[in-house]
């Protein structure tokens, strides 16, 4: 049996109209089923445009140079229309208020579905299935424009589920949240990925939160791919800068830097601490902590 | 300095109060950050203090005046705000053109103005915009320009309504330095933020504002450490603080936390030292 | 005055009797009431055709509202009377035509009022879809209304930013006036336009149009009362075609008119006499 990844870029390169640099340049890259990506980069680096590639949103929808090539499930989607790849890859936005249109929160979870043309009972039975999913009865009558931010969000989520689709893509779906809304959304997210199987790509500001859900991180500059992988191959490629450390790493680096890599303790002490990996999330810290008093 | 006396507030005759009896006082050259949930009634503050909403009881005093008959032109002078939403303000062909729009509308000579722009762009690294139009720019860096089109009018209040909303850590950086800067000449900056970490890193005053009250006014190293209040206030333990609080849990230590990251690399040297001199003396 | 006017219409969630019926019962009680008030030239069957709708407007529980539309528009209302009843020429009696006319305007805007308030958007654009208009017509128009108070809400934090920096917008002559608007009106439609761009990506992510045909969680469903409703309103819909094309007289009670004393003319002249003697003594 051949490997068939979940998402293939081949070359993916594009250049909005109107502007002489390009948005994305010659990006390749695999992801696997089951996978929970991170795209990381600065602001203005390509992340939304990469992102929009991936169910057509891009080259559709904006006038402009595109090159190269995107398979979901080893097929090309370039003869496909965004709509029909609904059933393929769900998409969830930034900006809450921007997405949601129905009456209520149910009926725009149901939309999806009816765009679908799937029958009515059906369309109740995965409605009522979402909303329990993601604890919604509360607020499945009213509008989507009366509830909060982090609600609008899970509603979004709920919408891009309704037909489950094997993938998920949230494009900073967190950033107009409260932190404690956003992390509510990105547990929700990695159960999804763990419980559900759902391939998972993320694009987000806050990193310390996020790492321990993450299987691979994308670093993307200026509209190129500069590192791809598992999230501490990617810190130590030389192309990923320091400012985009997740604050623990980067604590444990200075620590690192001012004890001259442990240099002033004890040597088995010291290949101890060296041994534990290097810490990404606030449970990786505490595990070196131990691992520094409770060496043998 | 800006100064709130029992101020309450509410949209509409039949509407519940909105600021519930606000009182504090900010000096010159501090730099404050306001929290609270969504719909605390942040943004309503905020408003008050450039003379867009005018309190219903209290009053709101601005540099020793009550601002209550003072034109929102005239105050604009001292107090510059940034709302949240930088497409909600932009508007001119060219970055350049949107930072001088202030400046103009003040009546500053084009010379100052001219200055301002070059001096605030490269502040802010956005030199390598001035020519480009706001719309075509990405999320953040609307946000900054937006931002940098208040700074440039050089008032000496400046309001900030989420400024670090949808920045990096490079911008947010670049941000939180040059707001310190703004605090040495005398500025005050005061801002509404979820950013906890932003706080803790520049602000060292920070005021909870829970339902249009006031429930803590004070140091931020302080206020955020307490657990209820951050809940109350929808925020986030910052890292700093939450690695420190585990770690005491873990190691059966007194939770005493150091604020500044300098202070915490020096805390978890002491740390591994003492582990290790420990398991020496064994 | 417009802002009321424009609450007057707009629609009103509540679990009235009215409410109830499906819009196009209500569209079609629209339709019919309409042809009627156009039929009726004389004042008589006009204030019956009031005094029946009105407590409809009961039954829908916008009695409030409606009186206060009323009493913004009387003025309005009072000028249709007096033009009419000192202006009509080859009428027997200008005043009764002129109350007449007063009678109509409140009548269509009762029966417009009434629906409006009852049927919501989103019922508006299922009937449109139970037409068979396309269903992309049925949503924009559904969309475009819940969109009115985030628009109406951006249109002020747009206004209060610019006046932050310094924008005086009632400065100067018109034409400064005209160019102090552009900082206002161009975030405006950029964010107008941003945001319908953003939901077009959004709705086309989620399949929009994604078949031919489509199915819906709801659709509307005509119940007992519709039916009867309904049928009444046949009926009523037919005996107006059927005077329209016998023009069968109307009974005499029905042509009453103001005595010549009563006309709004003669109590005019009556009154500048008086006034005229009055003064003169």
């Amino acid at each position: 049996m051949t490997y068939t990844p979940v998402i293939e870029l081949k070359n993916v390169t594009f250049k909005y109209k109107n502007c002489d640099k390009f948005a994305l340049e010659n990006v390749n890259f695999q992801v696997a089923q089951g996978d929970f990506v991170l795209l990381v980069g600065y602001s203005g680096s390509g992340k939304s445009t990469l992102l929009k590639t991936l169910n057509g949103l891009i080259p559709h929808f904006y006038s402009g140079l595109f090159g190269g090539d995107v398979k979901l499930f080893g097929e090309s989607i370039a003869e496909k229309k965004t709509a029909q790849l609904a059933k393929t890859i769900g998409f969830v936005f930034q900006n809450p208020e921007n997405q949601l249109s129905a009456l209520t929160v149910e009926r725009e979870i149901a939309f999806p579905l009816e765009n679908f043309a799937i029958p009515r009972q059906e369309i109740r039975r995965r409605v009522n299935e979402i909303i329990a999913l993601l604890d919604l009865e509360k607020i499945q009558d009213k509008s989507p424009f009366a509830i909060s931010g982090g609600e609008q969000q899970l509603t979004a989520i709920g919408s891009a589920l309704a037909l489950d689709p094997p993938i998920l893509v949230f494009d900073e779906t967190t950033s107009h949240l409260s932190p404690q809304s956003a992390t509510k959304i990105i547990k929700k997210i990695a159960e999804l990925n763990r419980e559900q199987g759902k391939t998972v790509i993320l694009s987000e500001h806050r990193l310390d939160r996020n790492l321990q859900y993450v299987t691979k991180i994308a670093y993307i500059e200026s509209g190129q791919l500069k590192a791809f992988g598992p999230p501490r191959e990617v810190l130590h490629n030389k192309n990923y800068p320091l400012e985009l450390y997740p604050r623990i790493t980067s604590l444990y680096e200075q620590l690192k830097k001012v004890t001259d890599n442990f240099a002033i303790l004890p040597e088995k002490h010291r290949k101890q601490l060296l041994a534990v990996p290097e810490p990404l999330t606030i449970d990786d810290f505490l595990l070196f902590i131990k691992g520094g008093r409770e060496s043998v | 300095m800006i100064e709130f006396r029992d101020v309450y507030f509410r949209y509409a005759k039949k509407n519940p109060d909105v600021l519930k009896g606000i009182s504090f006082k900010i000096t010159d050259g501090e730099l404050v950050a306001l929290v609270g949930k969504n719909g605390a009634g942040k943004t309503t503050l905020l408003k008050h203090i450039i003379g867009l909403l005018k309190p219903t009881k209290g009053e709101v005093w601005i540099n020793n005046e009550n601002i209550i008959k003072k034109p929102i032109s005239e105050l604009a002078q001292t107090v510059g705000l940034a709302f949240q939403n930088p497409n909600h303000q932009l508007f001119a062909e060219t970055v350049e053109k949107e930072l001088a729009f202030g400046p103009k509308n003040l009546g500053m000579p084009e010379e100052e103005q001219e200055r301002m722009v070059q001096k605030i762009a490269e502040n802010f690294n956005i030199t390598h915009l001035l020519q480009k139009s706001p719309l075509e720019l990405s999320g953040g860096e609307r946000r900054l320009v937006s931002i940098a089109s208040v700074l440039t009018m050089g008032q000496k209040i400046l309001v900030l309504d989420e400024p670090t909303f949808g920045q990096d850590y490079r911008q947010k950086k670049r941000l939180g330095t040059y707001l310190c800067d703004l605090r040495n000449k005398g500025i005050t900056v005061f801002i509404v933020t979820h950013d906890i970490d932003f706080i803790l890193d520049y602000f060292p005053r920070v005021i909870v504002l829970v339902d249009g009250q006031i429930i803590a006014d004070g140091e931020s190293k302080t206020i955020l450490q307490d657990e209820l209040l951050i809940q109350q206030a929808d925020l986030e333990k910052p890292i700093l603080l939450e690695i420190q609080e585990k770690v005491a849990k873990m190691t059966n230590q007194e939770y005493l936390p150091a604020t500044s990251e300098v202070e915490f690399i020096e805390k978890f040297k002491d740390i591994l030292l003492q582990a290790a001199s420990q398991e020496g003396k064994k | 005055m417009s802002t009321r006017i424009l609450e007057y219409f707009n629609y009103e969630q509540d679990k009235s009797l009215i409410h109830r019926f499906d819009p196009r019962t209500k569209m079609l009680f629209v339709i019919v009431l309409t042809c009627y008030t156009i039929l009726f030239r004389d004042l008589v069957p006009l204030m019956l055709l009031f005094a029946g709708v009105t407590p409809l407007v009961l039954l829908a529980k916008f009695f409030k509202k409606w009186l206060r539309a009323m009493i913004t528009v009387l003025p309005l209302v009072l000028l249709i009377i007096i033009l009419n009843a000192l202006l009509l020429k080859n009428v027997p009696s200008p005043t009764t035509a002129g109350l007449a006319m007063g009678f109509r305007f409140l009548i269509l805007a009762e029966v417009f009022g009434i629906f409006f308030q009852t049927v919501s958007p989103d019922e508006l654009s299922q009937m449109f879809i139970k037409f068979r208009f396309p269903y992309s017509l049925a949503w924009a128009i559904s969309t475009a209304y819940r969109f009115i108070p985030t628009l109406t809400k951006e249109t002020a934090i747009i206004v209060a930013a610019q006046k932050a920096r310094g924008l005086q917008i009632d400065r100067g002559n018109i034409f400064k006036r005209l160019k102090n608007m552009i900082p206002l009106l161009i975030p405006i439609f950029a964010s107008a336009f941003r945001r319908s761009w953003q939901l077009a990506e959004a709705i086309e992510s989620r399949g929009w149009n994604a078949m031919k045909k489509r199915t819906f969680l709801y659709s509307l469903r005509l119940k007992w009362w519709d039916y009867l409703t309904l049928l009444l309103l046949f009926g009523l819909f037919a005996l107006f075609l059927l005077q329209v094309i016998k023009q069968y007289p109307l009974p005499s009670w029905m042509l009453w008119q103001l005595p010549e004393k009563y006309e709004l003319k003669s109590l005019a002249i009556a009154f500048w006499s008086w006034l005229k003697n009055l003064f003169q003594k």
